[in-house]
């Protein structure tokens, strides 16, 4: 899969473009945006990205393109600021709205390059992540009804012998249809089961591979 | 004709009491007028060697001593310097104005102002009439005024000096910034090339450490610069209102302007002399903007407007702002564009914000543009 990429938004050109140039040289995928206006209007669809930002712009500043860019796409895309002004309030209500860091200009450009670097290392992860949550809601899409409850069941912990009694049907049709959803799913046992449909809800990263559920 | 019935009339009266003022023994109309304009002017009576020979009510008062007290004494006494011989005819005909510092009976000096005049004809001996005027207030209140005028001149100082500070700092790490960055960036590429080796990478780090190095400086010398904040306190509104109409008063007539200050009581979180010199700042503005119209009006308006906040406002009937003027004054200051507001605005605009308030520009129902804001209001106690 691609790596994910840098955008850097700057109205300062020589800013911007030596950003850009730093970020390529070393290895990253890099491309330049002279305001927040510009980047909006012209969003890359990116399910993961990192932006570098200054905050006085014209137009859109930058603390107003942080607060869109939250709601359009919250955690999946990560925020630096640089800044020329060095404004410590905006600082602080920045990084609690979920901003990386806050970097002054001018800044040890090695900083920001490492600092950039260990963004594009979680959002791969989390670009990965993402993409088997999409599989798995693609696979779960594929079940029958009956089916789907089973999973439900199982997913939440039942036996075999309860969720006959759910769903009023005998615990032999359940094995059938436990089968069916165990193939569907691709899973190979019940705790793979169990740790995709948590990676589906979010909690990939809490579980650990070999735990078992009661069956 | 007026000194000689004076004089006359002070002599005809009978000895009094120290301690009080019995009814004076009126003639004629006109003695009723000039007894009631002794009550209003002070005045003395001084011979030759400037003795005083008669005090009116006022001038005891002025001095606070008993007519008893003064009389016979000379006028050197209370008034420092004072000597008759020193005064020309001339002056004393003319009815020149001379400053003079004098002092009361407890010991208190006040600034003076004296006018003397020669007693013509009626008595046997030269007598001068002195009137006199006690400018301590009036000090006081020019005192006050200047005082406030310096604080807020300093305080104006302060701030463009920190503003300017901040927006050249601004400016100037935008291309420092970059240096660096193109330095690192022909690191990068120099060491896949493998080309120089060592020696070259070393001299760009030199270079980079010192862009950075200036990175230091300009913020250091950024916070040595910039105006100190003070915290917030509960003021009265109308006090500093008051306290900055004599300079408003001074600058509507001057520029023909009529401004009207239009200002409800309140209690409101702020830094006195910052809020006065951001709303100092909008009146010069407004007065500037009409001064080339027919219609010369300014309006300085404030209201609680909800129970959080008081509105202050300046109105002007000039010719308004463009969509575009409005835009630029509006919008967060651009990094790499001049600063289109101009230092005043851009100042007054941080006070308001650092007020917890921000501008915001309209049009005036006098026809021109309208600036207000916001401040928080304090939690009024009950008195009174």
């Amino acid at each position: 899969m691609k790596t994910p990429s840098v955008y850097v938004i700057d109205d300062d050109f020589a800013v911007r473009d030596a950003l850009v140039l730093l970020l390529r040289s070393e290895g990253l995928r890099a491309r330049g945006f002279a305001s927040g206006t510009d980047f909006l209007s012209d969003l890359p669809s990116d399910p993961v990205a990192c932006v570098i930002t200054d905050l006085r712009m014209p137009g859109i500043g930058g603390a107003e393109l942080v607060r869109r860019l939250n709601t359009l796409k919250g955690d999946a895309w990560s925020i630096v600021i640089i800044t020329g002004h060095g404004d410590v309030s905006s600082a602080v209500d920045l990084m609690k709205a979920g901003v990386v860091d806050f970097i002054e200009k001018p800044f040890e450009p090695l900083r920001l390059v490492e600092t950039v670097k260990g963004c594009v290392a979680q959002l791969r992860q989390l670009a990965v992540d993402l993409e088997d949550r999409e599989r798995l809601e693609q696979k779960l899409g594929l079940l029958t009804t009956r089916e789907r409850q089973v999973y439900d069941g199982l997913a939440h912990g039942r036996s075999n012998k309860e969720i006959a009694a759910d769903l009023e049907i005998s615990p032999r049709t359940v094995e059938v249809f436990r089968a069916h959803v165990m193939t569907k799913m691709e899973a190979s046992s019940l705790s793979d089961l169990l740790r995709m449909d948590l990676a589906r809800l979010g909690y990939a990263r809490q579980l650990t591979p070999g735990a078992d559920a009661a069956a | 004709m007026f000194a000689r019935k004076l004089a006359r009339g002070w002599q005809d009266r009978p000895p009094k009491q120290a301690s009080e003022t019995p009814p004076p023994i009126v003639n004629t109309a006109r003695e009723a007028r000039l007894t009631a304009l002794l009550t209003v002017t002070p005045a003395v009576t001084i011979d030759a060697r400037s003795r005083i020979l008669a005090i009116s009510s006022s001038a005891c008062a002025l001095f606070r001593m008993t007519e008893d007290e003064a009389r016979g004494r000379g006028l050197g006494d209370l008034v420092e310097g004072f000597n008759l011989a020193t005064i020309s005819r001339a002056t004393h005909q003319s009815g020149q104005i001379s400053y003079w510092k004098a002092r009361r009976s407890d010991g208190e000096r006040f600034p003076v102002s004296l006018q003397t005049a020669e007693v013509v004809g009626g008595t046997s001996r030269s007598e001068v009439v002195v009137a006199l005027n006690d400018l301590s207030l009036w000090r006081a209140a020019d005192l006050q005024n200047q005082k406030l005028s310096e604080e807020l001149h300093q305080a104006w100082r302060q701030n463009s000096v920190g503003q300017m500070a901040a927006t050249l700092s601004h400016e100037l790490n935008q291309p420092l910034a970059a240096a660096a960055t193109y330095l690192q960036a022909t690191q990068a590429d120099l060491s896949r090339a493998g080309v120089l080796g060592d020696s070259a990478g070393r001299t760009l780090e030199l270079a980079k450490g010192q862009v950075l190095r200036a990175g230091a400086i300009i913020r250091r010398t950024r916070k040595l610069l910039a105006a100190e904040d003070a915290p917030l306190q509960p003021e009265p509104i109308l006090p500093m209102i008051q306290e900055l109409e004599p300079m408003i008063g001074l600058l509507g007539p001057e520029a023909g302007t009529t401004i009207h200050i239009d200002v409800e009581a309140g209690l409101v979180m702020a830094d006195r002399i910052q809020l006065q010199q951001a709303l100092a700042n909008l009146v010069r503005n407004a007065v500037e903007a009409v001064a080339t119209c027919e219609q010369r009006q300014v309006r300085l308006m404030g209201r609680a407007i909800s129970f959080a906040y008081y509105e202050l406002r300046v109105e002007d009937s000039g010719a308004g702002l463009s969509d575009e003027e409005t835009r630029r004054i509006l919008e967060p200051q651009s990094s790499s564009k001049p600063n289109g507001m101009g230092l005043g605005l851009s100042i007054t605009r941080r006070i308001v914000e650092v007020h917890g308030g921000s501008m915001s520009l309209g049009k005036s129902a006098l026809g021109g543009a309208a600036f207000a804001f916001c401040l928080q209001r304090a939690p009024e106690t009950r008195n009174l």
